[in-house]
């Protein structure tokens, strides 16, 4: 399983990549993802040294940040989808 | 799990090892602040230094006619507030998030004994210092001695060089940052600010559409350097 953590602030991009994620998500239950906003707690997000949001977090390593139109779907695709098949 | 501390981006703590930084961040708290929120206002007693590590910050001041004059944008990796080191201890501006921002905070007193345990740390401030200081004699000449297109260019290439993504000759200016931020920042106002913008989107010497602003450096630094107004490099 792997574990999958989105850290988000409050604008409208980073709740509309949410919203994508967990649709996402839904649909591979080889993958827990876990929403964190910055506001509740932003001390991780120097420890990982995040600099742009959203970002996206794989057990403990930063894969993905800032502008999500990018990445969110391709990397979801290309990362996750063959681990997911063989789960 | 040991944690790392990783803010490779800050300049204050360049060439310092992965375990004296670690050191010195336990000791920065970190905070959060929304869009539009304040750090601190004009006025406020001051007693800590700012370390941006995600986001955009503004500093600026209202004058008497009640409008507002931005200071400077602070993006990762930048160090705001410490102005009051000198011998002036009250806030000259107001700080605001112009995103969501993350921020790590070091009072005076853990600043000065940092400085005395890692002086690597007083050499990066100094160094950071010079530049800020170069900028302002940059931005002030602009201000002083062009007309509006090339104090605009100016202030662009400014900003695209501190604070960018640089993919190829273009830079991609912060969404976060309006017209009327950068019309502030210029002495301009937004209308003419954004005439100027369209022109030269039309030039090609900038692009992007709507809140998306590319800058291209190489032309606007050729553009400058036939003005005779180009003084930074």
């Amino acid at each position: 399983m792997k574990k999958l953590t989105l850290f988000l602030g409050d604008s409208d991009v980073d709740t509309a990549v949410k919203y994508m994620l967990e649709q996402w998500s839904a649909a591979n239950p080889g993958v827990t993802l876990t929403s964190e906003s910055i506001h509740a707690d932003p001390t991780p997000v120097v420890r990982l040294g995040i600099t742009e949001l959203p970002a996206l977090v794989l057990d403990e390593e930063v894969i993905a940040q800032g502008a999500p139109e990018k990445w969110v779907l391709p990397l979801l695709d290309r990362v996750f989808t063959p681990d997911v098949a063989s789960d | 799990m040991e944690e790392i501390w990783n803010l490779r981006q800050v300049h204050l703590l360049q060439g310092l090892t992965p375990p004296q930084m670690d050191e010195v961040l336990r000791i920065m708290p970190v905070t959060s602040f929304r869009k539009n929120e304040y750090i601190f206002l004009a006025g406020d007693d001051a007693d800590a230094l700012y370390v941006v590590q995600v986001g955009t910050v503004k500093v600026a001041y209202v004058d008497l006619n009640g409008e507002e004059k931005i200071l400077s944008i602070f993006q990762t990796g930048d160090i705001f507030g410490h102005l009051f080191l000198g011998k002036y201890r009250t806030r000259i501006g107001n700080a605001q998030a112009l995103s969501d921002v993350i921020l790590c905070r070091l009072v005076e007193a853990d600043f000065t004994n940092l400085v005395q345990r890692f002086p690597q740390i007083a050499l990066n401030f100094i160094r950071h210092q010079a530049d800020e200081h170069r900028e302002s004699i940059a931005r002030m000449h602009a201000l002083m001695s062009m007309d509006a297109k090339h104090r605009l260019l100016g202030t662009l290439l400014s900003l695209a060089r501190r604070y960018c993504c640089y993919e190829s000759d273009w830079f991609t200016l912060p969404e976060s940052l309006t017209q009327e931020d950068i019309a502030n920042m210029t002495g301009l106002n937004r209308s003419t600010v954004s005439l100027l913008i369209n022109e030269l989107r039309r030039q090609n010497i900038l692009g992007g559409t709507g809140r998306s602003l590319t800058v291209n450096r190489k032309a606007v630094e050729q553009i400058l350097e036939d003005k005779g107004s180009e003084i930074l490099e």
